[in-house]
């Protein structure tokens, strides 16, 4: 059914505003990232042919590390976020009291308030090489004092945004999965975590799913947090972008990362709704 | 009555459930003590010794309160265009179209956050 008049109407607002926000810089990029570049100038060159290798130029072996490193590091903090932010989400939903229940949801949001710089730095001085909790690195075999504790700080850095995010995404799932299903299974015998494993858990994959992209989406995007803690052994394709724009003025090449980096998000956000639409389709949701 | 299995399942849920909570409150705790370190660098954690100075200069430094202002004003403007904006548009896709609901929208959006 398509839109009737009164709700086109209410959608155009919103349309004025964000189309030229949006599209209108997108085509520019596009544009930007088919110029040829000449070395010491700023920005492509204009009036000249349009030209493709701004992106032939990353098939080179040397950027399938930035790029591994973004995907890598981004997957990594999506499933440690999904995994306790799923357990999180089932504390609020089930188990905790009422204004315990509330006390977590005020902490969450209360933490997604705070500015992510004073959040990096306050990260840094709990769990980096001086903070109080640097051990901690110990528990996941991890030494301190080299370079792989560089990773955990941006795996740190970025799970302390995505892991609020995806745990208050996943509570609207679990709210929404019958918790009577889990009853019925416990009294027919089963323990405990077999009833969470094999009802409550299935039923809430489409939200984990979705929470999961958001999770994702956020990591490899994510700027300042390689930026600041990476301190250049952890560096983003983001950061890349950063560079090309700030410190050489090679727009062309930043431009043509960006289209890049926003045909893999897409990629991956298609690819990932297809998914859950496709092994649980809307009808056949008996949870939701 | 409780299985072993239980009481196992138990105790993963919880230590697990301790360290997600403690990894997001421990770095507040954390900044908020160390603002009022009396050092004048960023220094370890426990402080050693602690003072109002760092309030007292922000609250002095008029540079500082026009970066604040800024922020208030910027963040205000675009909270309240996107709101207004965002809940007409959201009535409209909800109300307006069902086949729009089936599409990518909802199952990002439908969650209650």
């Amino acid at each position: 059914m398509p839109l009737d008049r009164f709700h086109k109407i209410l959608v155009l607002p919103a349309v004025l505003v964000f189309a030229p926000l949006v599209i209108g810089p997108l085509i520019l990029l596009f544009q930007e990232s088919l110029r040829p570049y000449e070395g010491g100038s700023i920005g492509g060159t204009l009036n000249a042919y349009l030209t493709l290798s701004n992106y032939t130029e990353f098939w080179h072996p040397t950027y399938a590390k930035y790029f591994l490193d973004t995907f890598r590091v981004s997957l990594i903090v999506t499933l440690l976020a999904l995994v306790l932010g799923y357990l999180l989400a089932h504390y609020v939903v089930r188990v905790a009291k009422p204004r315990i229940a509330k006390l977590v949801l005020a902490g969450l949001l209360g933490v997604l308030f705070i500015s992510l710089i004073v959040r990096i730095y306050a990260i840094t001085l709990t769990f980096g090489p001086i903070g109080p909790l640097r051990d901690i690195s110990w528990l996941v075999g991890i030494d301190p004092r080299t370079r792989r504790h560089t990773e955990l700080m941006v795996v740190f850095g970025l799970l302390h945004t995505v892991l609020p995010l995806v745990t208050l995404t996943m509570i609207g799932t679990i709210q929404m999965v019958n918790p009577r299903l889990e009853e019925a299974a416990m009294s027919l015998g089963a323990p405990g975590w077999r009833a969470f494993f094999s009802v409550t858990l299935p039923l809430s994959i489409p939200g984990i799913v979705s929470a999961g992209i958001i999770g994702y989406a956020f990591s490899i995007s994510n700027l300042v947090v390689p930026l600041l803690m990476g301190r250049g052994f952890v560096t983003f394709i983001s950061n890349l972008i950063y560079f090309r724009f700030s410190e050489v003025a090679n727009f062309p090449s930043g431009a043509a990362l960006s289209v890049i980096m926003l045909l893999i998000a897409l990629g991956i956000f298609f690819a990932g709704t297809r998914i859950v639409s496709a092994i649980w389709p809307p009808a056949e949701r008996s949870g939701r | 009555m409780k299985r072993i299995e239980d009481y196992i399942g138990t105790a993963i849920y919880t230590t697990v459930l301790l360290f997600a909570g403690l990894f997001l409150v421990m770095p507040m705790i954390v900044a908020v003590v160390l603002s009022f370190d009396a050092r004048s660098f960023l220094g370890a954690f426990p402080p050693t010794e602690f003072s109002l100075r760092w309030y007292r200069e922000f609250l002095s430094d008029d540079y500082l309160h026009r970066g604040l202002y800024t922020s208030l004003i910027v963040s205000t403007i675009a909270t309240l265009v996107s709101t207004v904006l965002g809940t007409f548009a959201a009535i409209a896709i909800d109300r307006g179209a069902r086949r729009w609901k089936q599409c990518f929208f909802r199952r990002l959006s439908s969650q209650q956050w």
